[in-house]
């Protein structure tokens, strides 16, 4: 069972750096930006900016791990660069 | 006669240069060849089964069919899944941005850190990786796992991958690729997936099940020959069977991802509506790809208006 955090900025950055590994190893990377209310966002870089996978990534992959951390977390936003 | 007509002139006619009577020789060429090629029927021109072409027209019209014929048989780009992407090589993929085009002229140089730990695939079957990939499981089993194509992706997001296939043979070239590519957490395993030797359940089952792979003729030139009807029923007998075989394994909450290469009807959309008739416990989910790819929820490209070989996916969720 995954254990549930607060959701701060700081607990938000830690567990973004968990995730990057898996954008690393494909030529991306992810980076925090900002909390409003219950929404995360974040730039996706590299070989993913501009991919069309990005968006799906984000939902499917980056989401799915935060909510499971983060329960109040409603959704991650992309932020263009 | 396959020789083009403007090479039966170009090489004739000069060789009346010296003697006999070269215009006559080339009028005579130029009515021949004039109406030769372009009146040849679609399946002779194209080289294709007769019964093939004939029920592509039926679905698709002419003209998508003739686009679709003249894609079997243009020259195949090659490109890869690049393992990180620092390499010079090549441009990006039409729909992902960790898939390189390479160049063909020359031999590549695969000591290139980002080319050795490329897997050299279609894009399509890249699309079809990284969507099944893409939805969550932590515990994924992959039946129909050689040579390693949807592996080179599942690995990267599966924590526990379990690799399936029928013989030691077929995973022999996933070994090999296990090896230079250093996946990791990959549980090779030979067996049959109609009756899968596991009694645990899945957070995720992903089927690459065998077909008759009329999506992929530009790769593989000699599988339309194989076309038969009889081949596509056998086909289809088997898809559900493994769809059958894995329903079980598949536990509550989780998903199920179907993957074939093929355009047809028989082992796509109608596989899809058998397995929801005769498996309600199960719901369609929407297939994590580019939306210009997905129909309904289901992965669906069509080679010529998409540019990337024909691929087939569904996946659904179980609810109890």
């Amino acid at each position: 069972m995954t254990q549930t955090l607060e959701l701060n900025e700081e607990n938000a950055k830690a567990e973004i750096e968990k995730i990057r590994p898996y954008l690393q190893r494909d030529g991306g990377d992810i980076e925090f930006v900002s909390i409003d209310d219950d929404v995360v966002r974040v730039r996706l870089t590299g070989a993913c900016a501009g991919c069309a996978f990005a968006q799906l990534t984000l939902q499917q992959g980056v989401e799915q791990n935060l909510k499971q951390v983060f329960p109040d977390l409603e959704r991650v936003e992309n932020v263009q660069q | 006669m396959r020789t083009p007509s403007h090479a039966v002139l170009s090489t004739t006619v000069p060789l009346m240069r010296r003697a006999g009577p070269r215009g006559f020789v080339n009028a005579v060429l130029r009515r021949m060849t004039g109406w030769s090629e372009e009146g040849l029927p679609l399946h002779v021109r194209w080289s294709h089964p007769r019964d093939l072409v004939q029920r592509w027209i039926d679905r698709y019209g002419k003209n998508r069919t003739e686009d679709l014929l003249a894609w079997d048989n243009s020259v195949p780009d090659i490109g890869g899944y690049v393992a990180g992407s620092e390499s010079g090589e090549g441009g990006p993929g039409r729909f992902m941005g960790c898939y390189r085009y390479l160049n063909r002229r020359g031999a590549l140089d695969m000591s290139d850190p980002g080319l050795s730990k490329a897997y050299v695939q279609d894009e399509a079957s890249a699309v079809a990786g990284r969507g099944a990939a893409l939805l969550p499981g932590g515990r994924v089993l992959e039946v129909g796992a050689a040579p390693g194509g949807k592996t080179a992706h599942l690995q990267r997001w599966s924590p526990t991958l379990v690799c399936m296939d029928v013989s030691f043979d077929r995973m022999g070239p996933w070994r090999d690729n296990a090896g230079r590519l250093g996946w990791r957490g990959c549980v090779p395993v030979v067996g049959e997936g109609e009756s899968p030797p596991f009694g645990r359940p899945f957070d995720k089952v992903v089927l690459d099940v065998p077909c008759t792979a009329t999506g992929v003729y530009r790769r593989r030139p000699r599988a339309r020959w194989r076309w038969n009807p009889g081949a596509l029923e056998s086909m289809t007998a088997l898809q559900r069977d493994l769809l059958r075989g894995a329903v079980d394994l598949v536990k509550i909450g989780g998903y199920m991802v179907y993957i074939t290469c093929s355009l047809e009807p028989e082992e796509n959309l109608e596989q899809v509506e058998w397995f929801e008739r005769s498996f309600p416990r199960f719901s369609r989910a929407a297939f994590p790809a580019p939306g210009q790819l997905v129909e309904d929820g289901l992965l669906d490209i069509f080679p010529p208006e998409h540019g990337i070989d024909g691929l087939f996916a569904a996946c659904w969720v179980r609810n109890e």
